[in-house]
This record gives structure tokens, C-alpha cells and sequence, in this order.
């Protein structure tokens, strides 16, 4: 496990994976990515027009034939078709598409130059640039510009469906489950569809989802058809001007202080015009599953959630100052989210300076936060005014990273759109990295405390961590890493009665991997032990082990994972083991018709006082058959088994065991189409 | 009339005759005798010497008079200057009773009349006659009901008198002098009596007989009598005055209750009015009958029912211990407390107690009630009861605004005789101080979601659990799928913050089952009091691009500076690979700003290129992405640096 402290002090633990970048796309969507490459590079220049060559050129050296340079070219794939003039060094040909190179897999003959896209090019207009050097070393040069577009009615339309339908069936199951329906059909459709034309686009996305088994459902599961997520998106550009609507599931993210990672049903409106940006929403605060609520959209603030935001950039977009408002009311809880009960309501105004005129080697970045909080709108006290702020600067000095921050959240200080911030706190925190060859060394200090009013009913808790993480990979294939992290928290001017706080906390963490081809292997040891050292001496200590080897291949995926956790409480010398073992497989046999699937977990858990004995395994698998060869391309159905074994074994509580294996035969087929 | 006044004439002629010279008043009513309500006319004459200038004042004898003129006079023939007057008035007498007339002249009058003076006669005025008005048959009546009836008179003078003068009224009723018979008749039958009514005339009294009918029915039946009180009484406790009352409904009240007096619990008794009352001298559990009797007029009726009653022995002492009795909790948010209740008693202890509500209090002030309540069964002197005790922010408010840290919740359990009282005290410190507790749970997958919908396979589905907590200690959880166990997490979280966890990725969220999962982290310590949260996840049965083999570059290596001209690059070819894509970046968190397409597995930057995007002595970083001919992402390589010379 990795762990790195984000800046707004929060811990954030990541796991090991040693592909940083990993995705998985559509081959619709890979076309839409690539080729927004593609179009990043384009020239504007006006429709069909040719620009003419650059300086040097010594008359017409190509004659083009394909695209049509007065006519917009209605087609997903254009093809291009040129003629060479007169000789020149083939070799130095060298031809771009909206500044991509695509000499290599374009058909150069020494008459001329054919070019058909193997994606989908967007819509929109296109440059060709051709270059070369003559016999004599001249520089030859040429640019073709076209537009295309996909339809007659629209630069882009589209729309990509995919429905997906499972029935199951129980074979056999023990008496004793009640929970496991005996039949249960489900289905999702999914839709995404897109018109753009000129300056608007207008995108819409959902999954309906559609549910049926003979047993009630649980939370938030329904029964029936259902829109599980939605948005539609509509959009305006021209020029500096750009509008944009979100409507349906819209996430609002501005800072950690006002509104952060909020995803929820609403709306959120956009004008971006020159350096200006003005944004408005309202969302629900209540997370909802399926459709409900409407869009979501409402002009109060009774369990919604609304503001705006504007913006504005300076100093040729090195900087910017943003100003947020959110005002809203919420339960805090929601299906996906348990917290105290009690109506809340709060509002927040945040001001934010950011800026960057050191091209990255110095962002500075200013906040202040101000809101008004009242966690239970039941009781008859109000709600509570208060402030944050924080001033953060960082930075990349060629390998050496760094940043800065004070922080301040006052004692009070609460919004709506961001309720996991901890507040009532103050200080500072520094993180510097640099990596010099092999070695990559990152530390982290920071020190807080909290009782920021020096309220003399309670203690002032001063609290200090540093990190340091060192990596090396000098190693082919063998990367290693260790990090250690020291806490202090003590307090200081505790009240009469109240007890004095001093814990310091260890952390020491080891990890190695190996990767050979499709064989790798992680291993990672952790030790923890918190120092109660106060009378209590509520010492606890935690030790993690894991091996996590891995074989990928095609066909076959094999992802088995070890854990030991350990811990102890000194006090009671109670100590815990839980032995984890998971496994992993995927498996394509007989030119990918046949799937085997296996995802189990066995664990134990005991205490050496006799209090937990208890062995857990819990496995599903899956085999299925795919039965889309007879049916061509129209349907990829699949035939299969499931099954679901689950046995606990307590021996210190015998009324919790279990052993339930559930088969059931499984129809499912996928139907994609489009328009 | 006229023969009145002839007579009149006459007689007065006689007296002047007879009287030679005589003055005189005379009064003469006609008729004597009349019944209240009628008319009488009064005659009055009178002789004066000369004709006066007078009137004459009648009294009525009723009590009212009046003024009347002489009359017509004439003089009276042999006498010189002697006139006689006669005049006449009527009048109607409404009481009755002897009247006396007087006439005498009005002292204004200028010549005084012959004696007498004043002149008188008398009128007998009667009553009018007597009847019963009530009718013969009087209204039925039933036995056993209460009766009443009055006989009415009119005419002679009131009061009237009633009485009994022959046959005899039913049996439980009477007669008033008023003439209201009431009681309650006993005896069914049809009775018949004369009555006698007697008026009050002042010209004598008057009676009037008459017969009179009362039928009396048989009584109505009575409903059925039963005893309605529940048959557990309230239990009692040995040395304890004890007292219940049974009630019966129905039948004929009053009632009377009884009951075997052997069967009793030992020192209760039984009142004839239903009162079970005494001092129980004996532990256990008892069971009796009791008897109620009625009073219906039909005829009596008894029921009886079974009544059981529990006494318990003498209270023993029990206390109560908290565990844990001692919580430090963060201010301005609401926060929970689990509590066992801990009872110990004497072996002999069986008893269930109960607490009806908690209570919050500063001091001795009580600042919020919890009104939850709990009970707790005691066996051979040990119990417990487990709570969770909800503390709203508007405690924590309450206490501080009172200028302390400090509250204590109490609960008081107790069956009557049974006193037992929990306290836990409570101190408000800041997120950092409190006990290490879950405030928040909150689960997303990427961007926040609470829902995901992902192809078979997909290798890359990441969920996130945003713990809000206060305190520190040891995390202790896991995330399960479906149920399933899919890691465990033991993580020491410090200094009442927030932490982000995050699902591993190996193994990774189970994919290759098609259809809905639900996916939830489960922590086991510190046991959160609030549910937990949950996410969904849809894995469509179209199977995900399979996951990219490395492509591995082969040069230039790491951070190798090579010449600015040529630029070669060059990487493995993986099975499959059709072309290639090779990007270059200033910076790994940017996108490309120079692409090339190949169709073998090397590049060469064209020395144009190289001159537009590259500067000598500048690192810049490479990257290799593979297709295969059907365009689908099979292979890629991890991000590689180099600078120019």
C-alpha cells in the first residue's frame, strides 16, 4: 500500500499497480480520443481552401484528387487521394493529418499518395500537410484543408445502443436461503447518442435498467423499469463563447472548502466567454438510486443544493480569481452515504486566487472560505458562522518537486457540499520529492492543532506527522520502495477533568515487485504501533503482509492474493490474526467460446483469547458458452452455470455457520446496434 | 233591569211617605249572591233637602271603590224642597268570599244626605265549581321501575287537597296531599282507587271523587351480568398494602362481590362492594374465583369469573453498572454511545425491570429526555441490557451554553419496589480528543457515483470509502461484494480527520458475473451505530477490451539524451499488432503534443518535426500504444523519458 497525504491533509491510500496509466476503451470511443488528438492540431483556415506553400517552393509538386477542396465531404472515413507533379525525394515525404504523422501507414507509390482513415475521423475541418525536399534540396511544402462532416443534416450524429439481458435460474439451493430468488431476469440499456452541427452539440447517456425476481428486492434495488443514471448534455460554441447544460447525473467539484466531488441529479449551467466563466446549479443532496426526484432541479433550497460560481482569468490566463456561493439543506444521508441524522442546512462563500507564472516551477494558489452551519434545523439553536482559509505554493525545479500550505478551518465551519472536511484546525504542511536516477525520495511534514479558538472548555491537541518514501528502481523490472511515517499527537492546556491525550504513532512500510512478461509479483509488509502514552497505554499495534502474484495472458488471468493481518491491543494482549486468501481467474478456452470464471475468498480470523474462531469461504464462479457464432453478428448470447458457495465456520458462536452452494443456469445475451 | 228600578221607585216612595219629611242613603244589590267572575248591580238612594252639588263613594268590599253622581232626583211630592236621587252602578267580582257594600257621601259635598250614613249591605260572591282534569286511566307502569304521576284539579279555589278514599294504590307507591303519586311499584297487576280532591273556596269548601287506573306490567328482563375488570390483577409484593377494584357490568346494580375466602392470597380480602384489599403475606402466584350477585327485578343473577394475581417477594437490593460509564464525545455534531447496563442482585433475584426514559442533565438540571424505553430481565440476580444512546447536537449545545463540558445521561429502572439507577458521564472535546468513533460513511466509485455500470471483465472499476472520524485507533473493516469478503483493512487512523480508502486491485471488484452487485465496506471496529452505506454496479454481458500486454520500448532507454537528428525510437512488437501509435509529451500529466502513426514497430522523428516540436536540451517523455487490424488497443507501454542534445 502506498500512502500519500493529498493537500488538503486528508490520507489517501492507494494501491500498488505498476501500469500508472491503465484504460480501457470502446472502439467508438478510442476513435473519438485518438482523432480529438488529431483535431487539436488542426489549423483553422476557411472551408476547402488550400494554403499556399511555403517560401521556397519552386511551383506545383502535387495535385490533389481526393478531398474535393470546394466541398464539404459528408463521410465518416475520408479518403484522400493526391498526385505527385514532378519528382522529388520520396524519401523526405513526410505527410501530417491535423499534425499527425501518418506517412507510415499511408500508401506512398511514386505517382501519388492514398490515404483512407482506419477511424473515425470527427467532424469538422481538416488539414493535410504535405512536405518533402526536391532533387536540388529544396523544401517542398503543401496543405490541403477540408471539412467533413458525418451526416447531410449534422456534422456528427450518432446513436450507440447496447442491450444487455441475464435470466437466471436457480438449479438447487438450500432451504435455509431465503434471499436468493429462484428465477431473476435483468436487463440494462444503454444509449448514448450524440448530434453535433456548426457550434452546438447535444449529447444524451442513460443505462434503463429493468429488474424482475420472484422474492421482494432490497434497497435501493426496484423492481421493474428504471432509469439508473442519465445525462444529457447540451452544448454552444462559437468563437470565445462557449455554453453548456448538464442535466440528469451532473458532478460539481470546485474545492475541498466549498463543494468537492459532489455527483448527484441536477443541473449545472456554463458560459464561458473570453476569460469569463459564470456557472449556476442545483442538485439534490440527497444521493438517489434510479430515477426519482425528477431532474433533480429546483429553485429552493429544501434538500437541494444550489449556487454559482464566476470566474475570471488574468494575466494571459496565468492566473485566476474564482468566487463560489452554495446554499442548500440536506439529511446527510442517502443511500450511499450514513452519517448523523438531522436535517443540516448551510451556506458558503469561497473566493479563490490560483496562479502560475513560472510555467509550473511555482503555482500559487490563495482561498477563504466563509459559512454559515446548522447541523439540526430541529433544535433551537441557529446556525453558526465561520471562516477558513489557505495559502498553498508548489512547484516542479527540474526533478525536484515541492509544495506548501497553511490551512486554517475554523471551529464552526461546515458546507453542505462537502461534509467529510475536517475542521477546527490550523497549520501547516510541506512535501518535497526529487528523483535522481534511480532513486525517487519524497518527505512530507506537517504540524496542526486544533481548538483554533482557544476555547478554555477544551484541550488545544497539537498534532505532528512526517513521511518519508524512498523508491528505487534501478533494478530491471524490480522496483522497491519503503516508507515510514511518524505522528505525534499531544495535548496542552487540558481542562480540569479532563484527561491528557499523547499518542505517537509508527508506521513502517515495505514493498517489492517483479514483472516478467505476463508473470509479476507484489509483495508489501506494513508495521503500525500506537503509543497510548498516557495512563490508559492503550497501545495497539497492527502488521500487514501481502504476496499478490499475478499471471495475465491472453486467454487466461490469474490474480491470487495473500494477506496476513495481525493485530494486538496491549492492554487486553488480545491479538487478532486474519489470514485473506483470494483468487482471481478468467479463462478463455476453445477460441474464446468457452469462459471459465472463479472469484473466491477463504479467511480466517482468530484471537488468541478465544473469542473469534471463525473460518469464512466465500467463492462464485461462472462457465458459460458462447453461442454467438450460430447466430452471426446479431446477438452474442451465452448459456452457463453459476454457482455461489459460501461457508462459515464459528466455533465460537456455532448458530452463525453456514455451508450454501447455489447453482443456477444462466441465459445471456448482449445486442448492440446503431444509428 | 226596568222591573229593578220600578222597585226601586216604589220603595223609595214608601220611605218618603212613610217618613213623612226623611233624608236617608239606601244600598240594594242585585243579585245577592253570584259566583266569582259575574256582575252585581248596586242601587244606591239617597234624600237631600235641596239638590246638592255631591257625590257618593261606593265601597265594593272586594277592595276597590269608586266615585258616582246622585242619579236622577226628584223631588218627593207633600215636601217642599226634599228631592230623592237614585243612581246605580255595577260591578264584577272576581274572588270569592262575602262582600260588603257601603255607600256614604263624599266629604266635598255641599249638602250632607239623610242618615244612615253610610249606608251598607252585603253580597255573597261563590266559587266555581271543582273538577278533575287528569284522565281515569293514568299512564302504565312496570315493576321494579320508578313511577310517577299527578293529578290535576281545576275550578274552586286552590290549594286542593287529594286523598284517598276508596281501593288502593299499587304496592311501593303513594299519594301526596298534592296529588303526585310516585314510588316504585313491586307487584304487577291492574289497580283501581278513588281519589278526593278538596279546594280551598272562602265561601266553603268543595270536593270532587273521582276513580283512577294504574296497570303495572311485569319488570323487563335484565342483561347479562358479567365481571368485566381484566383477570390479571396488578401484581403485588409482600408487605405492601394492596388494593384492586373489580367492576361488573350489566344486570341490576348494586352489586355485591364475594369470593371463597379460602382461596384468597393469604391477607387479602374481598368487599361485598368489589374491593380485593389486605396486605399479602406470601409470595406466589394465586388464582381465584370471585362471585357477583345483582339486584334485577326479574329475578337476581350471579357470574363469576377467575382471577390470578402475582405477589412478589420482598424487593432485594440491585445495582446497575454501566459499561463503559465514561464517553468523550466531539462538540457541534451529534454523536452515539453504545452502553450495556450491568444488573447484580441477590441469587434470589427474578424480577424484569423497566426504564420508561433517559434522562440528560447539567448538574441537577435535566436539559433533554430520551424517551426510549428499556427494560431488562433479572434471573437469579444478574441481567443486562444493551443501548445505544442517541446524543443530538442540541445537547452538547445545551451543555455548553451552560458553561461546561460536562453531562451525565441517568436512567432510573424499576418494577415498584425495585430502584436501581445508571449514570454515564460524558466530556465534549474537540474531533481530535473524542473516542475513536465513525461520524460519516460515504461510498463512490470514480467521480463521485454512487452507481456504476461497467462491461464484463472490466478490469479498472474502482470504489472509495470517504470515513469521516473523530479520535484515533485501529480501523478495522472490509470490503465485501454480493456478500463475498473481498479484502480486509487494518489501518491505524489518527487526529479526528478524514481518510479515503479505496478497493484494491487485485483481487480486483468481481466483474465477470453479468447482472446488478452491491458492494459495501463494512467496518468492524470501531463499531459505527449508523447503518451502512451501500453502492451498485451493473456488469453488462458485452465482455470489456481485454486488459493491454506491456509494450515494452527498447530505445532510447531511460533518460537517455540522444543527438537531436536523427530521433529513433524503437519498441517490441507484440503478437497481434497491426500499428502503432507512438506520442510525445512535455509532461506525463498533459496530453501529446507531437503524434505519429507506424506500421512497424519504430519511428523516426522527420527532421521537420524535429525542428517544429523539439528543443535541444529539453526532456521530454514517449509513449506506445498498439492496435491490432481491428483497430482495438492491444498493447501499451508505460511512459519513458529522454532529452536532445
Amino acid at each position: 500500500m502506498i500512502r500519500r497525504d493529498s493537500p488538503s491533509g486528508n490520507d489517501v491510500l492507494m494501491s500498488d499497480d505498476h501500469t500508472s496509466s491503465l484504460r480501457y476503451m470502446r472502439r467508438l470511443k478510442i476513435s473519438v480520443a485518438f482523432f480529438a488528438l488529431l483535431c487539436c492540431c488542426t489549423v483553422p483556415a476557411a472551408q476547402g481552401q488550400e494554403q499556399t506553400a511555403a517560401p521556397g517552393m519552386q511551383g506545383e509538386w502535387v495535385r490533389v484528387i481526393s478531398p474535393t477542396e470546394t466541398a464539404e465531404i459528408v463521410a465518416q472515413k475520408p479518403a484522400f487521394k493526391i498526385e505527385f507533379l514532378r519528382p522529388f525525394n520520396i524519401g523526405t515525404l513526410v505527410i501530417l493529418l491535423d499534425g499527425a504523422d501518418i506517412t507510415q501507414i499511408s500508401k506512398v507509390t511514386e505517382t501519388g499518395i492514398e490515404f483512407t482513415p482506419v477511424m473515425v475521423i470527427q467532424a469538422g475541418t481538416h488539414t493535410i500537410s504535405l512536405s518533402a525536399t526536391d532533387k536540388e534540396g529544396l523544401q517542398l511544402q503543401r496543405n490541403i484543408t477540408f471539412r467533413s462532416r458525418h451526416t447531410k443534416a449534422f456534422d456528427e450524429a450518432y446513436m450507440s445502443n447496447e442491450a444487455s439481458l441475464v435470466y437466471e435460474n436457480v438449479f438447487g439451493k438450500p432451504e435455509t436461503v431465503h434471499t436468493t430468488p429462484h428465477s431473476r431476469l435483468e436487463g440494462n440499456l444503454r444509449v448514448d447518442t450524440k448530434i453535433r452541427d456548426k457550434g452546438w452539440q447535444f449529447t444524451f447517456n442513460t443505462n434503463i435498467r429493468y429488474l424482475d425476481q420472484d422474492i421482494p428486492v432490497i434497497r435501493p434495488f426496484k423492481k421493474g423499469f428504471d432509469a439508473a443514471n442519465w445525462l444529457f448534455t447540451g452544448l454552444y460554441t462559437k468563437e470565445s463563447l462557449q455554453l453548456r447544460t448538464n442535466i440528469g447525473d451532473v458532478q460539481i467539484n470546485e474545492t475541498p472548502y466549498t463543494v468537492a466531488n459532489f455527483a448527484r441529479k441536477g443541473g449545472i449551467f456554463e458560459l464561458v466567454y473570453d476569460r469569463f466563466s459564470f456557472k449556476a446549479f442545483s442538485v439534490m443532496t440527497e444521493q438517489v438510486f434510479g430515477q426519482r426526484g425528477g431532474t433533480g432541479i429546483e429553485g429552493n433550497t429544501d434538500r437541494h443544493l444550489l449556487g454559482v460560481t464566476g470566474g475570471v482569468k488574468l494575466f494571459d490566463s496565468k492566473a485566476e480569481l474564482k468566487a463560489i456561493y452554495a446554499t442548500g439543506e440536506d439529511t446527510g444521508n442517502s443511500f450511499n452515504i450514513s452519517g448523523a441524522s438531522g436535517i443540516k442546512k448551510g451556506d458558503v462563500l469561497g473566493l479563490v486566487l490560483n496562479s502560475d507564472f513560472f510555467s509550473n516551477k511555482m503555482r500559487t494558489e490563495f482561498e477563504a472560505d466563509f459559512s454559515k452551519f446548522d447541523p439540526d434545523l430541529s433544535d433551537e439553536f441557529g446556525s453558526k458562522q465561520d471562516k477558513a482559509y489557505k495559502i498553498k505554493a508548489g512547484g516542479y525545479l527540474d526533478s525536484f518537486s515541492y509544495e506548501a500550505m497553511y490551512e486554517y478551518v475554523g471551529r464552526d465551519y461546515a458546507a453542505i457540499g462537502s461534509q467529510g472536511l475536517p475542521r477546527d484546525r490550523e497549520g501547516f504542511s510541506m512535501i518535497g520529492g526529487t528523483a535522481v536516477g534511480a532513486h525517487a525520495v519524497n518527505v512530507a511534514l506537517s504540524r496542526f492543532h486544533d481548538n483554533v479558538r482557544g476555547d478554555e472548555l477544551f484541550p488545544r491537541i497539537d498534532s505532528y506527522q512526517g513521511t518519508v518514501d524512498y523508491s528505487l528502481n534501478s533494478i530491471p523490472n524490480l522496483p522497491l520502495g519503503i516508507n515510514y511515517q511518524k505522528s505525534i499527537q499531544d495535548s496542552t492546556r487540558e481542562p480540569s477533568g479532563t484527561s491528557p491525550l499523547e499518542i505517537d504513532t509508527d508506521t513502517l512500510s515495505g514493498r517489492v515487485g517483479y514483472t516478467r512478461d505476463k508473470f509479476m509479483i507484489n509483495a508489501m509488509a506494513a508495521y503500525s504501533l500506537m503509543n497510548d502514552k498516557t495512563q490508559g497505554n492503550n497501545d495497539t499495534t497492527s502488521v500487514t503482509y501481502a504476496v499478490t502474484p499475478a499471471y495475465n495472458a491472453p486467454g487466461l488471468s490469474i490474480n491470487p492474493n495473500l494477506t496476513l493481518n495481525q493485530s494486538k491491543n496491549h492492554v487486553s494482549q488480545v491479538t487478532t490474526d486474519t489470514y485473506t486468501v483470494n483468487l482471481d481467474l478468467r479463462s478463455r478456452f476453445f477460441k474464446e467460446r468457452v469462459s471459465f470464471d472463479v472469484g473466491g475468498t477463504y479467511l480466517i480470523s482468530k484471537a488468541n483469547n478465544g473469542s473469534l474462531d471463525m473460518r469464512n469461504l466465500n467463492a462464485n464462479f461462472r462457465l458459460s458458452y458462447n453461442l454467438q457464432a450460430f447466430l452471426k453478428k446479431i446477438m452474442k448470447p451465452s448459456i452457463g452455470v453459476r454457482g455461489t458457495y459460501i461457508k462459515i465456520t464459528d466455533r465460537i458462536n456455532p448458530i452463525a455457520n453456514r455451508d450454501e452452494f447455489t447453482l443456477f443456469l444462466v441465459l445471456a445475451t448482449v445486442m448492440p446496434f446503431s444509428f | 233591569m226596568r222591573r229593578t228600578h220600578i222597585l226601586a221607585l216604589l220603595i223609595l216612595l214608601l220611605t218618603v211617605f212613610a217618613a213623612g219629611t226623611s233624608q236617608a242613603i239606601t244600598v240594594a244589590v242585585s243579585p245577592g249572591t253570584i259566583t266569582a267572575g259575574q256582575s252585581s248591580t248596586i242601587t244606591i238612594g239617597s234624600t237631600f233637602s235641596g239638590i246638592p252639588a255631591c257625590t257618593l263613594d261606593v265601597s265594593f268590599g272586594d277592595g276597590s271603590s269608586s266615585s258616582v253622581g246622585l242619579g236622577t232626583c226628584t223631588s218627593i211630592i207633600g215636601a217642599t224642597f226634599v228631592y230623592s236621587c237614585t243612581a246605580t252602578v255595577g260591578h264584577t267580582y272576581t274572588s270569592p268570599g262575602l262582600k260588603t257594600i257601603q255607600v256614604t257621601h263624599n266629604p266635598a259635598c255641599s249638602l250632607l244626605p239623610a242618615p244612615p250614613d253610610p249606608a251598607r249591605t252585603a253580597l255573597t260572591v261563590n266559587c266555581p265549581p271543582l273538577a278533575v282534569t287528569t284522565s281515569a286511566s293514568l299512564p302504565p307502569s312496570r315493576a321494579g321501575e320508578a313511577y310517577s304521576a299527578q293529578v290535576q284539579a281545576s275550578g274552586g279555589q286552590a290549594p286542593y287537597a287529594y286523598s284517598i278514599i276508596g281501593g288502593s294504590l299499587p304496592a311501593g307507591l303513594s299519594l301526596s296531599p298534592s296529588g303526585f303519586i310516585s314510588g316504585v311499584p313491586s307487584i304487577a297487576g291492574s289497580y283501581s282507587f278513588e281519589i278526593r280532591v278538596s279546594d280551598s273556596c272562602p265561601a266553603g269548601s268543595n270536593s270532587i271523587q273521582q276513580t283512577f287506573t294504574i296497570v303495572v306490567s311485569p319488570p323487563a328482563p335484565c342483561s347479562p351480568l358479567s365481571i368485566v375488570t381484566p383477570s390479571a390483577l396488578p401484581d403485588a409484593r409482600v408487605g405492601n398494602p394492596y388494593a384492586a377494584q373489580l367492576q361488573a357490568s350489566g344486570g341490576q346494580a348494586p352489586y355485591t362481590f364475594s369470593a371463597p375466602a379460602e382461596a384468597l392470597p393469604p391477607g387479602l380480602n374481598i368487599t361485598a362492594a368489589g374491593t380485593i384489599t389486605g396486605m399479602p403475606s406470601t409470595a406466589g402466584t394465586y388464582q381465584f374465583p370471585v362471585i357477583v350477585a345483582d339486584t334485577c327485578p326479574a329475578g337476581p343473577q350471579t357470574a363469576n369469573k377467575k382471577f390470578s394475581i402475582d405477589i412478589r417477594p420482598q424487593p432485594s437490593l440491585v445495582t446497575v453498572t454501566p459499561v463503559p460509564s465514561f464517553f468523550s464525545i466531539p462538540r457541534g455534531q451529534g454523536s452515539s454511545a453504545g452502553v450495556t447496563h450491568q444488573f447484580t442482585g441477590s441469587p434470589s433475584t427474578n424480577d424484569r425491570i423497566i426504564s420508561p426514559s433517559g434522562s440528560f442533565s447539567v448538574g441537577n438540571e435535566i436539559i433533554d429526555i430520551n424517551a426510549a424505553s428499556l427494560s431488562a430481565l433479572i434471573r437469579s440476580g444478574k441481567g443486562q441490557v444493551a443501548e445505544t444512546i442517541i446524543i443530538p447536537v442540541r445537547v452538547i449545545e445545551r451543555a455548553l451554553q451552560r458553561g461546561t463540558n460536562r453531562f451525565t445521561y441517568e436512567r432510573i429502572f424499576s418494577d415498584g419496589g425495585i430502584s436501581a439507577v445508571s449514570i454515564i458521564n460524558f466530556t465534549i472535546t474537540t474531533d481530535a480528543g473524542a473516542a475513536f468513533d465513525i461520524k460519516r460513511i460515504g461510498l463512490s466509485f470514480d467521480k463521485g457515483k454512487a452507481e456504476a455500470t461497467v462491461e464484463r471483465n472490466h478490469g479498472n472499476l474502482r470504489a472509495y470509502a470517504d470515513i469521516r472520524f473523530t479520535g484515533s485507533g485501529l480501523l478495522q473493516g472490509y470490503w465485501e461484494v454480493d456478500g463475498r469478503i473481498l479484502s480486509t483493512v487494518n489501518q491505524h487512523l489518527k487526529y479526528g480527520a478524514s481518510v479515503i480508502l479505496q478497493t484494491p486491485g487485485i483481487p480486483p471488484l468481481p466483474t465477470f458475473e453479468p447482472g446488478s452487485h452491491s458492494l459495501r465496506f463494512v467496518i468492524t471496529n470501531p463499531e459505527p451505530a449508523m447503518a451502512l452505506p451501500s453502492l451498485v454496479y451493473f456488469v453488462t454481458q458485452d465482455d470489456a477490451a481485454g486488459k493491454p500486454a506491456d509494450l515494452k520500448l527498447l530505445s532510447p532507454v531511460k533518460d537517455a539524451a540522444i543527438n537531436y537528428g536523427p530521433a529513433y525510437f524503437e519498441w517490441e512488437k507484440p503478437e497481434k499488432a497491426s500499428f502503432f501509435l507512438v506520442q510525445y509529451f512535455d509532461r506525463t500529466d498533459a496530453g501529446p503534443f507531437f503524434s505519429a502513426y507506424t506500421n512497424s514497430p519504430s519511428y523516426a522523428v522527420p527532421d521537420i518535426i524535429l525542428k517544429k516540436h523539439f528543443s535541444p536540451g529539453s526532456k521530454y517523455f514517449w509513449k506506445v500504444t498498439g492496435f491490432d487490424s481491428g483497430n482495438n488497443l492491444i498493447a501499451e507501454s508505460l511512459f519513458r523519458d529522454f532529452s536532445l542534445r
